[in-house]
């Protein structure tokens, strides 16, 4: 079992967590929705980006609604990255902005699928960790991976549910079980989540923590739909906490069978 | 001094550092981070760094993303 998933309180590195749930901030359809969503969720731990300076949307400005939210910690990720020296600027960029030593570190060099580079995460992650940094990869559900990242100093490892955006839900749940039986650092599932069971799924299962974007961002009431993933990541930890029964291939009946209404 | 920022070029007049450069295209100081050629430059250099013609700026800030 999992021993950090299995703890009251989520740590990963030197940081604790309330919440298991950890929000991305894109795709909302105002600052207002995204802090609202992020109230609702009671999240302590949230995603950023960066993109370029423009005079044009000099207003678009996430720093000040960020930066309101009292017991919310930022995550800089690296989306845009390519490659693992790319992938380094952007979270020296990130931290410069946020002052958090925590990195999403995601290298997707295809946009049509967006999954992750394995290679050039792994040697990004190294160079991270020498400098300092937080690591929390993104990576597709390979264990083989997970144990090579958290052999070189990551903090956590992120494997994907299916693609980015995509609401295909967990997909990879074989591949996850063995990562989660395997690691020993908290062990987040990343992307492609749709609704709040497949969250609560992924916390019975053995995850640290569940991030979740798209699912709540594009849901008609975001707020609502962050306080019902609250929930579900609520509920599948203390599942799991509580004990799941096995399955059995045989009933095993839960009220009496004496045959007191039969005539003989 | 001919400079590119955010790949565009552009003539930069008010004086001749980063510090300079950036309230005269009207960022805000405390919510952009710059790269010199590829190099992050802490906020701390930003008054005493020196730019000479040619040099490629990139100034980022945060944005929503997952």
């Amino acid at each position: 079992m999992d021993m950090q998933g299995g703890s009251e309180i989520f740590k990963i590195g030197e940081y604790t967590f309330k919440s298991r749930l950890i929000l991305g901030t894109g795709k909302f359809s105002s600052a207002t929705a995204m802090v609202d969503a992020i109230h609702a969720s009671g999240s302590n731990l949230v995603t950023v980006a960066l993109r370029r300076f423009n005079t044009e949307y000099a207003e678009d400005d996430l720093y000040g609604p960020l930066a309101s939210m009292k017991g919310v910690m930022l995550m800089p990720n690296t989306s845009g990255a390519r490659n693992a020296v790319e992938a380094v600027k952007a979270a020296l960029l990130g931290r410069e902005l946020t002052g958090s030593r925590m990195v999403k570190l995601e290298i997707h060099p295809n946009q049509q699928h967006l999954m992750p580079d394995p290679i050039e995460t792994y040697a990004a992650a190294k160079e991270l960790v020498a400098q300092g940094f937080v690591v929390m990869p993104y990576i597709a559900a390979d264990p083989v991976l997970a144990k090579r990242l958290e052999d070189v100093g990551c903090a956590s490892v992120m494997p994907l549910g299916s693609a980015i955006g995509s609401g295909q839900g967990l997909q990879t749940s074989g591949m996850l079980s063995i990562i989660l039986r395997e690691s020993c650092v908290p062990v987040i599932l990343d992307a492609g989540l749709r609704s709040p069971s497949e969250a609560a799924k992924a916390m019975e299962m053995g995850c640290s923590a569940v991030l979740v974007n798209s699912a709540i961002a594009v849901a008609d009431n975001p707020a609502e739909m962050a306080a019902a993933f609250a929930k579900a990541v609520a509920a599948g930890f203390q599942a799991r906490i509580a004990g799941i029964m096995s399955p059995s291939e045989r009933a095993s009946g839960t009220s009496p069978l004496t045959s007191f209404l039969s005539n003989g | 001094m001919k400079l590119h920022v955010n790949g565009k070029p552009y003539e930069h007049t008010a004086g001749r550092t980063i510090g300079t450069l950036l309230p005269e295209i009207g960022a805000f100081p405390d919510k952009v981070a710059v790269l010199l050629n590829d190099n992050v430059v802490k906020r701390a250099e930003w008054q005493n760094k020196e730019l000479k013609d040619g040099d490629r700026i990139e100034i980022l800030m945060l944005a929503a993303g997952g």
